[in-house]
Protein backbone atom coordinates (compact mmCIF):
# COMPACT_ATOMS: atom_id res chain seq x y z
CA UNK A 1 0.00 0.00 0.00
CA UNK A 2 1.05 3.56 -0.93
CA UNK A 3 0.93 6.94 -0.11
CA UNK A 4 1.38 9.24 -2.80
CA UNK A 5 1.68 13.29 -2.13
CA UNK A 6 1.01 15.38 -5.10
CA UNK A 7 1.35 19.56 -4.33
CA UNK A 8 0.11 19.36 -1.04
CA UNK A 9 0.28 22.53 0.37
CA UNK A 10 -1.53 22.97 3.82
CA UNK A 11 -2.03 26.84 5.76
CA UNK A 12 -3.35 26.77 9.48
CA UNK A 13 -5.90 29.49 9.75
CA UNK A 14 -6.07 30.73 6.61
CA UNK A 15 -6.66 35.12 6.57
CA UNK A 16 -5.87 35.27 10.36
CA UNK A 17 -2.65 36.83 12.44
CA UNK A 18 -2.28 32.90 13.04
CA UNK A 19 -1.83 32.51 9.77
CA UNK A 20 0.64 29.39 9.38
CA UNK A 21 1.45 27.76 5.88
CA UNK A 22 2.91 24.58 7.78
CA UNK A 23 3.39 22.17 4.42
CA UNK A 24 4.63 23.89 1.11
CA UNK A 25 4.22 21.96 -1.97
CA UNK A 26 5.10 18.50 -1.01
CA UNK A 27 5.55 16.24 -3.90
CA UNK A 28 6.36 12.54 -2.48
CA UNK A 29 5.63 8.93 -2.28
CA UNK A 30 5.91 5.87 0.74
CA UNK A 31 6.46 2.50 -0.58
CA UNK A 32 4.98 -0.60 0.83
CA UNK A 33 6.30 -2.53 3.56
CA UNK A 34 9.23 -0.03 3.98
CA UNK A 35 10.90 1.71 7.48
CA UNK A 36 10.75 5.40 6.86
CA UNK A 37 12.13 7.88 9.52
CA UNK A 38 10.40 11.18 8.81
CA UNK A 39 13.08 13.61 10.29
CA UNK A 40 13.63 17.40 10.98
CA UNK A 41 13.92 19.67 13.17
CA UNK A 42 10.66 21.14 15.77
CA UNK A 43 7.97 22.85 13.84
CA UNK A 44 9.48 21.67 10.48
CA UNK A 45 5.97 20.26 9.59
CA UNK A 46 6.10 16.38 9.96
CA UNK A 47 3.38 16.57 12.82
CA UNK A 48 0.96 18.08 9.99
CA UNK A 49 2.63 15.95 6.87
CA UNK A 50 1.32 12.35 9.13
CA UNK A 51 -2.02 14.20 10.32
CA UNK A 52 -2.62 14.72 6.53
CA UNK A 53 -2.29 11.15 5.35
CA UNK A 54 -5.46 9.82 6.96
CA UNK A 55 -7.41 12.86 7.15
CA UNK A 56 -6.81 14.65 10.55
CA UNK A 57 -6.21 17.56 8.16
CA UNK A 58 -7.00 17.91 4.98
CA UNK A 59 -4.90 19.71 2.00
CA UNK A 60 -5.36 23.39 1.32
CA UNK A 61 -4.37 22.79 -1.91
CA UNK A 62 -3.07 19.34 -3.50
CA UNK A 63 -3.86 15.88 -3.23
CA UNK A 64 -3.23 12.50 -0.89
CA UNK A 65 -3.91 9.61 -2.12
CA UNK A 66 -4.01 6.53 0.19
CA UNK A 67 -3.87 3.48 -1.16
CA UNK A 68 -6.66 4.59 -4.15
CA UNK A 69 -8.36 6.77 -1.26
CA UNK A 70 -8.19 10.39 -2.60
CA UNK A 71 -8.12 13.45 0.20
CA UNK A 72 -8.32 16.88 -0.97
CA UNK A 73 -9.82 19.97 0.47
CA UNK A 74 -13.35 18.78 -0.42
CA UNK A 75 -13.38 14.84 0.71
CA UNK A 76 -16.53 13.94 2.63
CA UNK A 77 -16.14 12.50 6.19
CA UNK A 78 -17.23 8.88 5.04
CA UNK A 79 -14.08 8.73 2.70
CA UNK A 80 -11.67 10.27 5.32
CA UNK A 81 -13.20 7.15 7.36
CA UNK A 82 -11.72 4.99 5.20
CA UNK A 83 -8.13 6.33 5.05
CA UNK A 84 -8.36 6.25 9.14
CA UNK A 85 -8.98 2.39 8.91
CA UNK A 86 -5.65 2.22 6.58
CA UNK A 87 -3.20 4.19 8.61
CA UNK A 88 -2.73 3.50 12.61
CA UNK A 89 -1.18 6.25 13.78
CA UNK A 90 0.23 6.01 17.65
CA UNK A 91 0.54 9.75 18.83
CA UNK A 92 2.86 10.69 21.66
CA UNK A 93 1.92 9.68 24.67
CA UNK A 94 -0.39 7.27 23.33
CA UNK A 95 -1.17 6.64 27.66
CA UNK A 96 -3.38 9.52 27.17
CA UNK A 97 -5.85 8.47 24.96
CA UNK A 98 -7.09 5.47 26.97
CA UNK A 99 -10.58 5.35 28.40
CA UNK A 100 -12.48 2.62 28.91
CA UNK A 101 -13.48 0.22 31.97
CA UNK A 102 -11.31 -2.36 31.10
CA UNK A 103 -8.07 -2.95 29.25
CA UNK A 104 -10.18 -5.33 26.71
CA UNK A 105 -12.37 -2.78 26.00
CA UNK A 106 -10.14 -0.17 25.27
CA UNK A 107 -7.91 -2.19 22.56
CA UNK A 108 -11.66 -3.55 21.49
CA UNK A 109 -12.81 0.16 20.87
CA UNK A 110 -10.66 0.82 17.33
CA UNK A 111 -11.96 -3.02 15.79
CA UNK A 112 -15.51 -2.16 16.64
CA UNK A 113 -15.49 1.77 15.23
CA UNK A 114 -14.71 -0.10 11.85
CA UNK A 115 -17.68 -2.48 12.03
CA UNK A 116 -16.13 -6.01 13.25
CA UNK A 117 -18.37 -7.58 15.26
CA UNK A 118 -17.75 -8.42 19.35
CA UNK A 119 -16.54 -11.34 19.28
CA UNK A 120 -14.01 -10.66 16.75
CA UNK A 121 -12.73 -7.60 18.26
CA UNK A 122 -12.15 -9.29 21.47
CA UNK A 123 -10.46 -11.83 19.45
CA UNK A 124 -8.24 -9.28 18.01
CA UNK A 125 -7.89 -7.32 21.07
CA UNK A 126 -6.10 -10.71 22.76
CA UNK A 127 -4.45 -11.23 19.88
CA UNK A 128 -2.55 -8.09 20.20
CA UNK A 129 -2.09 -7.65 23.43
CA UNK A 130 -0.30 -11.01 23.54
CA UNK A 131 1.71 -9.78 21.06
CA UNK A 132 2.74 -6.89 23.10
CA UNK A 133 2.71 -9.46 25.71
CA UNK A 134 1.07 -7.81 28.40
CA UNK A 135 0.46 -10.54 31.51
CA UNK A 136 -3.07 -11.90 30.94
CA UNK A 137 -4.54 -10.81 34.55
CA UNK A 138 -4.70 -7.64 33.50
CA UNK A 139 -6.73 -7.74 31.02
CA UNK A 140 -9.79 -7.18 33.07
CA UNK A 141 -8.32 -4.34 35.32
CA UNK A 142 -8.81 -0.80 34.49
CA UNK A 143 -6.27 0.92 32.13
CA UNK A 144 -5.94 3.75 34.95
CA UNK A 145 -4.18 1.54 37.37
CA UNK A 146 -1.30 0.11 35.11
CA UNK A 147 2.00 1.56 35.24
CA UNK A 148 2.86 4.27 32.44
CA UNK A 149 4.41 1.16 30.33
CA UNK A 150 2.17 -1.16 30.47
CA UNK A 151 -0.46 1.62 29.81
CA UNK A 152 1.49 2.59 26.61
CA UNK A 153 0.97 -0.66 25.25
CA UNK A 154 -2.26 -1.12 26.20
CA UNK A 155 -2.87 2.04 23.69
CA UNK A 156 -0.14 0.58 21.34
CA UNK A 157 -2.34 -2.67 21.09
CA UNK A 158 -5.43 -0.48 20.77
CA UNK A 159 -4.18 0.59 17.41
CA UNK A 160 -2.27 -2.58 16.22
CA UNK A 161 -5.73 -4.19 17.01
CA UNK A 162 -6.99 -2.32 14.23
CA UNK A 163 -4.85 -3.81 11.93
CA UNK A 164 -3.52 -0.84 9.62
CA UNK A 165 -1.16 -1.66 6.32
CA UNK A 166 0.69 1.65 7.74
CA UNK A 167 1.34 2.38 11.10
CA UNK A 168 2.83 6.07 12.18
CA UNK A 169 4.53 6.71 15.11
CA UNK A 170 4.91 9.98 16.30
CA UNK A 171 7.80 10.08 18.57
CA UNK A 172 6.52 6.90 20.12
CA UNK A 173 9.62 6.79 23.00
CA UNK A 174 9.43 10.72 24.04
CA UNK A 175 9.28 10.69 27.42
CA UNK A 176 10.96 7.02 27.99
CA UNK A 177 13.78 6.04 30.39
CA UNK A 178 16.58 4.22 27.61
CA UNK A 179 15.56 0.47 29.23
CA UNK A 180 11.98 1.59 27.73
CA UNK A 181 13.07 2.87 24.95
CA UNK A 182 14.82 0.30 23.47
CA UNK A 183 12.13 -2.27 24.35
CA UNK A 184 9.56 0.05 22.63
CA UNK A 185 11.62 0.26 19.70
CA UNK A 186 12.51 -3.11 19.14
CA UNK A 187 8.35 -3.72 19.70
CA UNK A 188 8.05 -1.97 16.62
CA UNK A 189 10.71 -3.19 14.85
CA UNK A 190 8.82 -7.05 15.88
CA UNK A 191 5.46 -5.73 14.53
CA UNK A 192 7.31 -4.41 11.10
CA UNK A 193 8.88 -7.94 10.44
CA UNK A 194 5.83 -10.16 11.94
CA UNK A 195 3.02 -7.85 10.75
CA UNK A 196 4.74 -6.57 7.26
CA UNK A 197 3.27 -3.06 7.46
CA UNK A 198 4.84 -0.11 6.57
CA UNK A 199 6.10 2.01 9.35
CA UNK A 200 6.21 5.54 9.17
CA UNK A 201 8.78 6.75 12.71
CA UNK A 202 8.71 10.65 13.40
CA UNK A 203 11.82 10.78 16.10
CA UNK A 204 14.84 12.93 16.93
CA UNK A 205 16.73 10.18 17.81
CA UNK A 206 19.03 9.80 14.71
CA UNK A 207 20.47 6.54 16.62
CA UNK A 208 17.24 4.79 15.90
CA UNK A 209 17.02 5.99 12.63
CA UNK A 210 20.16 4.61 11.53
CA UNK A 211 19.27 1.33 12.98
CA UNK A 212 15.42 0.72 12.32
CA UNK A 213 14.69 2.67 8.97
CA UNK A 214 15.64 1.72 5.18
CA UNK A 215 14.60 5.11 4.00
CA UNK A 216 13.98 9.07 5.40
CA UNK A 217 12.84 11.87 4.24
CA UNK A 218 13.57 15.54 5.58
CA UNK A 219 11.64 18.29 6.12
CA UNK A 220 12.55 21.73 7.06
CA UNK A 221 10.25 25.11 7.33
CA UNK A 222 7.41 23.14 5.58
CA UNK A 223 9.46 22.11 2.66
CA UNK A 224 10.59 18.31 1.74
CA UNK A 225 14.44 18.76 1.73
CA UNK A 226 15.92 15.40 1.26
CA UNK A 227 14.71 11.81 0.50
CA UNK A 228 16.51 8.60 0.13
CA UNK A 229 18.47 5.57 1.81
CA UNK A 230 18.85 6.36 5.50
CA UNK A 231 22.79 5.65 5.49
CA UNK A 232 23.88 8.02 2.87
CA UNK A 233 21.60 11.20 3.94
CA UNK A 234 22.73 10.76 7.73
CA UNK A 235 26.29 10.30 6.12
CA UNK A 236 26.16 13.77 4.48
CA UNK A 237 27.91 15.74 8.05
CA UNK A 238 27.47 19.09 5.45
CA UNK A 239 23.56 18.25 4.70
CA UNK A 240 23.02 17.18 8.12
CA UNK A 241 24.27 20.60 10.21
CA UNK A 242 22.76 22.51 7.68
CA UNK A 243 19.54 22.02 8.98
CA UNK A 244 20.88 21.14 12.42
CA UNK A 245 20.31 17.78 12.81
CA UNK A 246 22.60 15.84 14.85
CA UNK A 247 24.79 12.59 13.05
CA UNK A 248 24.15 9.44 14.85
CA UNK A 249 26.62 8.57 17.27
CA UNK A 250 27.87 5.20 15.62
CA UNK A 251 28.18 7.09 12.15
CA UNK A 252 30.50 10.06 14.24
CA UNK A 253 32.61 7.72 15.86
CA UNK A 254 33.15 5.77 12.26
CA UNK A 255 33.80 9.11 10.96
CA UNK A 256 36.49 10.21 13.52
CA UNK A 257 38.42 6.85 12.99
CA UNK A 258 38.16 7.59 9.25
CA UNK A 259 40.04 10.92 9.99
CA UNK A 260 42.78 9.19 11.70
CA UNK A 261 43.25 6.48 9.27
CA UNK A 262 41.30 3.54 10.64
CA UNK A 263 39.29 2.81 7.31
CA UNK A 264 36.43 0.09 8.75
CA UNK A 265 34.91 -2.47 5.45
CA UNK A 266 31.63 -0.86 5.53
CA UNK A 267 29.51 1.71 7.39
CA UNK A 268 27.96 0.18 10.28
CA UNK A 269 24.09 1.11 10.91
CA UNK A 270 24.50 0.24 15.15
CA UNK A 271 27.53 -0.34 17.93
CA UNK A 272 27.15 -4.40 17.71
CA UNK A 273 28.44 -4.21 13.89
CA UNK A 274 30.98 -1.60 14.26
CA UNK A 275 32.29 -3.37 17.10
CA UNK A 276 32.27 -6.24 14.90
CA UNK A 277 33.58 -4.24 11.94
CA UNK A 278 36.20 -2.78 14.63
CA UNK A 279 37.73 -6.28 15.54
CA UNK A 280 37.73 -7.52 11.89
CA UNK A 281 40.20 -4.32 11.02
CA UNK A 282 42.23 -4.65 13.90
CA UNK A 283 42.66 -8.52 13.41
CA UNK A 284 43.79 -7.09 9.36
CA UNK A 285 46.00 -5.24 10.63
CA UNK A 286 47.36 -6.59 13.56
CA UNK B 1 -13.00 23.24 14.46
CA UNK B 2 -11.33 24.84 17.63
CA UNK B 3 -9.40 26.65 14.98
CA UNK B 4 -11.98 29.56 15.04
CA UNK B 5 -12.19 29.88 18.55
CA UNK B 6 -11.48 33.78 19.26
CA UNK B 7 -12.81 33.18 23.14
CA UNK B 8 -10.13 33.90 26.01
CA UNK B 9 -7.33 34.38 22.82
CA UNK B 10 -4.79 37.37 23.30
CA UNK B 11 -2.57 38.81 20.06
CA UNK B 12 0.25 41.10 21.28
CA UNK B 13 0.34 44.10 20.09
CA UNK B 14 1.21 47.78 20.15
CA UNK B 15 -1.44 49.66 19.73
CA UNK B 16 -3.29 52.37 21.15
CA UNK B 17 -5.77 49.87 22.68
CA UNK B 18 -3.45 47.43 23.40
CA UNK B 19 -1.64 50.00 25.22
CA UNK B 20 -4.71 50.90 27.67
CA UNK B 21 -4.52 50.24 31.37
CA UNK B 22 -6.61 47.03 31.79
CA UNK B 23 -8.88 48.34 34.17
CA UNK B 24 -9.88 51.49 31.72
CA UNK B 25 -10.60 48.66 29.23
CA UNK B 26 -12.69 46.63 31.58
CA UNK B 27 -14.95 49.86 32.48
CA UNK B 28 -15.22 50.90 29.23
CA UNK B 29 -16.53 47.40 28.06
CA UNK B 30 -18.97 47.58 31.05
CA UNK B 31 -19.78 50.96 30.08
CA UNK B 32 -20.26 49.74 26.52
CA UNK B 33 -22.38 47.06 27.27
CA UNK B 34 -24.79 49.36 29.05
CA UNK B 35 -24.74 51.74 26.33
CA UNK B 36 -25.87 48.84 24.01
CA UNK B 37 -29.11 48.48 25.71
CA UNK B 38 -29.59 52.34 24.79
CA UNK B 39 -29.89 52.03 21.19
CA UNK B 40 -33.38 51.37 19.64
CA UNK B 41 -33.20 52.45 16.36
CA UNK B 42 -30.91 52.41 12.77
CA UNK B 43 -29.35 55.79 13.49
CA UNK B 44 -28.17 55.15 16.99
CA UNK B 45 -27.58 51.32 16.11
CA UNK B 46 -25.40 52.48 13.51
CA UNK B 47 -23.35 54.82 15.29
CA UNK B 48 -22.34 51.83 17.61
CA UNK B 49 -21.06 49.88 14.82
CA UNK B 50 -19.43 52.75 13.45
CA UNK B 51 -17.80 53.04 16.97
CA UNK B 52 -17.14 49.38 16.95
CA UNK B 53 -15.12 49.94 13.66
CA UNK B 54 -13.12 52.48 14.62
CA UNK B 55 -11.61 50.43 17.78
CA UNK B 56 -11.16 47.61 15.84
CA UNK B 57 -9.21 50.11 13.47
CA UNK B 58 -7.15 51.37 16.41
CA UNK B 59 -6.30 47.93 17.74
CA UNK B 60 -4.89 46.85 14.13
CA UNK B 61 -7.47 43.99 14.15
CA UNK B 62 -8.95 42.93 11.11
CA UNK B 63 -12.73 42.98 11.49
CA UNK B 64 -12.79 40.11 9.08
CA UNK B 65 -10.80 37.89 11.62
CA UNK B 66 -13.34 39.14 14.48
CA UNK B 67 -16.31 38.14 12.29
CA UNK B 68 -14.66 35.12 11.84
CA UNK B 69 -14.74 34.50 15.33
CA UNK B 70 -18.51 35.12 15.79
CA UNK B 71 -19.22 31.28 14.21
CA UNK B 72 -19.09 29.80 17.72
CA UNK B 73 -21.88 32.29 18.28
CA UNK B 74 -23.52 31.60 15.21
CA UNK B 75 -26.71 29.01 16.07
CA UNK B 76 -27.25 31.37 18.69
CA UNK B 77 -27.86 34.85 16.68
CA UNK B 78 -29.53 32.69 14.12
CA UNK B 79 -31.64 31.18 16.71
CA UNK B 80 -32.52 34.88 18.37
CA UNK B 81 -33.12 35.66 14.80
CA UNK B 82 -35.97 33.44 13.63
CA UNK B 83 -36.97 33.81 17.25
CA UNK B 84 -38.34 37.63 16.54
CA UNK B 85 -39.33 37.11 13.47
CA UNK B 86 -42.02 34.90 13.60
CA UNK B 87 -42.27 35.51 17.61
CA UNK B 88 -42.75 39.54 17.60
CA UNK B 89 -45.99 41.34 16.57
CA UNK B 90 -46.69 44.30 14.81
CA UNK B 91 -46.27 46.38 11.89
CA UNK B 92 -47.66 45.35 8.28
CA UNK B 93 -47.66 41.57 7.76
CA UNK B 94 -45.28 40.72 5.30
CA UNK B 95 -45.87 37.02 5.00
CA UNK B 96 -48.69 34.80 5.69
CA UNK B 97 -48.17 30.96 5.97
CA UNK B 98 -51.74 30.38 7.64
CA UNK B 99 -50.66 28.96 10.83
CA UNK B 100 -47.48 31.95 11.25
CA UNK B 101 -47.35 35.68 9.83
CA UNK B 102 -43.86 37.51 9.77
CA UNK B 103 -44.87 40.81 10.55
CA UNK B 104 -42.29 43.94 9.81
CA UNK B 105 -41.93 45.05 14.06
CA UNK B 106 -40.91 41.23 13.86
CA UNK B 107 -37.76 41.62 11.11
CA UNK B 108 -36.74 45.08 12.61
CA UNK B 109 -36.51 43.70 16.60
CA UNK B 110 -34.93 40.54 15.08
CA UNK B 111 -32.62 42.66 13.20
CA UNK B 112 -31.41 45.18 15.99
CA UNK B 113 -31.33 42.12 18.89
CA UNK B 114 -28.81 40.20 16.59
CA UNK B 115 -26.93 43.48 15.61
CA UNK B 116 -26.48 44.11 19.42
CA UNK B 117 -25.06 40.77 20.22
CA UNK B 118 -23.40 40.62 17.87
CA UNK B 119 -21.57 43.65 19.13
CA UNK B 120 -21.46 42.54 23.03
CA UNK B 121 -19.56 39.36 21.63
CA UNK B 122 -17.20 41.69 19.67
CA UNK B 123 -16.82 43.98 21.90
CA UNK B 124 -15.62 41.81 25.02
CA UNK B 125 -13.44 39.50 21.97
CA UNK B 126 -11.89 42.82 21.29
CA UNK B 127 -10.54 43.42 24.97
CA UNK B 128 -9.71 39.85 25.26
CA UNK B 129 -7.77 39.62 22.18
CA UNK B 130 -5.74 42.65 23.69
CA UNK B 131 -5.25 42.48 26.60
CA UNK B 132 -3.42 39.34 28.28
CA UNK B 133 -5.22 37.16 30.29
CA UNK B 134 -2.84 38.32 33.40
CA UNK B 135 -3.56 42.09 32.72
CA UNK B 136 -7.19 41.03 32.98
CA UNK B 137 -7.43 39.29 36.44
CA UNK B 138 -4.85 41.82 38.08
CA UNK B 139 -7.49 45.09 36.75
CA UNK B 140 -10.02 42.57 38.01
CA UNK B 141 -8.46 42.02 41.37
CA UNK B 142 -7.78 45.64 41.26
CA UNK B 143 -11.37 46.70 40.92
CA UNK B 144 -12.93 44.29 43.36
CA UNK B 145 -10.37 45.51 45.92
CA UNK B 146 -12.94 47.54 47.83
CA UNK B 147 -14.96 43.71 48.48
CA UNK B 148 -12.42 43.19 50.99
CA UNK B 149 -14.34 45.02 52.96
CA UNK B 150 -16.96 42.44 53.34
CA UNK B 151 -14.48 39.57 53.27
CA UNK B 152 -14.87 38.70 50.12
CA UNK B 153 -11.52 37.02 49.11
CA UNK B 154 -10.39 38.80 45.99
CA UNK B 155 -6.96 37.60 45.83
CA UNK B 156 -7.58 34.06 45.79
CA UNK B 157 -10.61 34.62 43.47
CA UNK B 158 -8.44 36.34 40.97
CA UNK B 159 -5.60 33.82 41.22
CA UNK B 160 -8.09 30.83 40.61
CA UNK B 161 -9.58 33.34 37.39
CA UNK B 162 -5.87 33.60 36.54
CA UNK B 163 -4.77 29.71 36.80
CA UNK B 164 -8.39 29.27 34.54
CA UNK B 165 -7.87 31.50 31.94
CA UNK B 166 -4.00 30.51 31.68
CA UNK B 167 -5.28 27.22 30.86
CA UNK B 168 -7.85 27.38 28.19
CA UNK B 169 -5.36 27.26 25.35
CA UNK B 170 -3.90 24.15 27.38
CA UNK B 171 -7.17 22.41 27.77
CA UNK B 172 -7.69 23.66 23.89
CA UNK B 173 -4.68 21.80 22.89
CA UNK B 174 -5.19 18.80 25.20
CA UNK B 175 -8.35 18.32 23.56
CA UNK B 176 -7.46 19.04 20.02
CA UNK B 177 -4.98 15.86 20.44
CA UNK B 178 -7.39 13.56 22.52
CA UNK B 179 -9.81 13.99 19.06
CA UNK B 180 -7.04 13.57 16.54
CA UNK B 181 -5.99 10.20 18.42
CA UNK B 182 -9.85 8.78 19.32
CA UNK B 183 -10.52 9.85 15.57
CA UNK B 184 -7.91 8.11 14.56
CA UNK B 185 -9.06 5.21 16.00
CA UNK B 186 -11.76 5.34 14.05
CA UNK B 187 -14.14 6.85 16.44
CA UNK B 188 -16.83 9.30 14.62
CA UNK B 189 -17.57 12.97 15.64
CA UNK B 190 -18.98 14.15 12.41
CA UNK B 191 -21.18 11.72 11.49
CA UNK B 192 -23.87 9.45 12.40
CA UNK B 193 -26.79 9.93 14.22
CA UNK B 194 -26.92 12.43 17.59
CA UNK B 195 -26.78 9.28 19.68
CA UNK B 196 -23.77 7.84 18.51
CA UNK B 197 -22.10 11.53 18.20
CA UNK B 198 -22.83 12.14 22.22
CA UNK B 199 -21.89 8.50 22.67
CA UNK B 200 -18.46 9.08 20.77
CA UNK B 201 -17.82 12.45 23.02
CA UNK B 202 -16.88 10.06 26.31
CA UNK B 203 -13.96 8.63 24.95
CA UNK B 204 -12.65 12.63 24.62
CA UNK B 205 -14.06 14.03 27.82
CA UNK B 206 -12.56 11.12 29.91
CA UNK B 207 -9.03 11.43 28.90
CA UNK B 208 -9.54 15.11 29.19
CA UNK B 209 -10.53 15.31 32.93
CA UNK B 210 -8.11 12.45 33.76
CA UNK B 211 -5.05 15.28 32.33
CA UNK B 212 -6.53 17.89 33.40
CA UNK B 213 -6.91 16.64 37.34
CA UNK B 214 -3.35 15.54 36.89
CA UNK B 215 -2.47 18.65 35.93
CA UNK B 216 -3.84 20.63 39.05
CA UNK B 217 -2.74 18.66 40.99
CA UNK B 218 0.93 18.65 39.43
CA UNK B 219 0.12 22.71 39.38
CA UNK B 220 -1.06 22.91 43.23
CA UNK B 221 1.91 21.05 44.44
CA UNK B 222 4.13 23.60 41.97
CA UNK B 223 2.79 26.34 44.20
CA UNK B 224 3.10 24.60 47.55
CA UNK B 225 6.63 23.75 47.13
CA UNK B 226 7.67 27.42 46.06
CA UNK B 227 5.85 28.63 48.87
CA UNK B 228 2.70 29.67 47.45
CA UNK B 229 0.70 30.99 50.79
CA UNK B 230 -1.98 33.41 49.34
CA UNK B 231 -2.12 36.73 49.18
CA UNK B 232 0.50 37.64 52.51
CA UNK B 233 2.85 39.70 51.62
CA UNK B 234 2.85 39.39 47.66
CA UNK B 235 3.87 42.09 44.95
CA UNK B 236 3.11 42.91 41.69
CA UNK B 237 6.01 42.52 38.90
CA UNK B 238 3.70 44.35 36.59
CA UNK B 239 2.15 47.78 38.45
CA UNK B 240 -0.30 48.84 36.44
CA UNK B 241 -0.55 52.59 35.82
CA UNK B 242 -3.28 55.20 35.30
CA UNK B 243 -2.73 57.58 32.82
CA UNK B 244 -4.22 60.39 31.14
CA UNK B 245 -5.49 58.32 27.91
CA UNK B 246 -7.17 56.12 30.18
CA UNK B 247 -8.89 58.29 31.48
CA UNK B 248 -9.94 59.79 28.42
CA UNK B 249 -11.17 56.62 27.01
CA UNK B 250 -13.85 56.21 29.91
CA UNK B 251 -15.07 59.89 29.34
CA UNK B 252 -15.54 59.33 25.59
CA UNK B 253 -17.29 55.93 26.68
CA UNK B 254 -19.58 58.17 28.90
CA UNK B 255 -19.97 60.82 25.70
CA UNK B 256 -21.33 57.69 23.97
CA UNK B 257 -23.81 56.72 26.26
CA UNK B 258 -25.38 60.07 26.67
CA UNK B 259 -25.61 60.77 23.12
CA UNK B 260 -27.22 57.52 22.80
CA UNK B 261 -29.59 58.47 25.43
CA UNK B 262 -30.31 61.60 23.90
CA UNK B 263 -30.56 60.10 20.47
CA UNK B 264 -33.35 57.64 21.19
Amino acid sequence: MTIEFKDVNIIYNPRSPFEFHALKDINTTFDDKKFYGLIGHTGSGKSTLIQSMNGLILPTSGVVNVDGTILNKKTKQKTIHQSKMKVGMVFQFPEHQLFEATVLRDVMFGPMNMGASEEDAKTKAIEYLQLLKLPEDLYERSPFELSGGQMRKVAIAGILAMEPSILILDEPTAGLDPVSHDETMKLFYDVYKKLNVTIILITHDMDDVLFYTDEVKVMDKGHLVNEGPTKEILRDKDFMTRYNLDIPHVLQLSQDLEDKGIHLSRIPSNFEEFIVLYKEWRRSHA
Amino acid sequence: MLNSMLLGRYIPGNSIVHQLDPRAKLISVILFMITVFFANDWLTYGILILFILLMTKLAKLSIIFLLNGLKLVLILLIFTFFMHIFLTKGGSVLIDGGFFTIESEGVITGIFITIRLILLVIITTLMTLTTSPIELTDAIEKLCKPLKAIKVPVHEIAMMMSISLRFIPTLMDETDKIIKAQSARGSTFMTGSLKSRIQALIPVFIPLFMSAFKRAEEMAIAMEVRGYQGEAGRTHYRLLKWQRRDTISIILLIMLGVLLLWLR
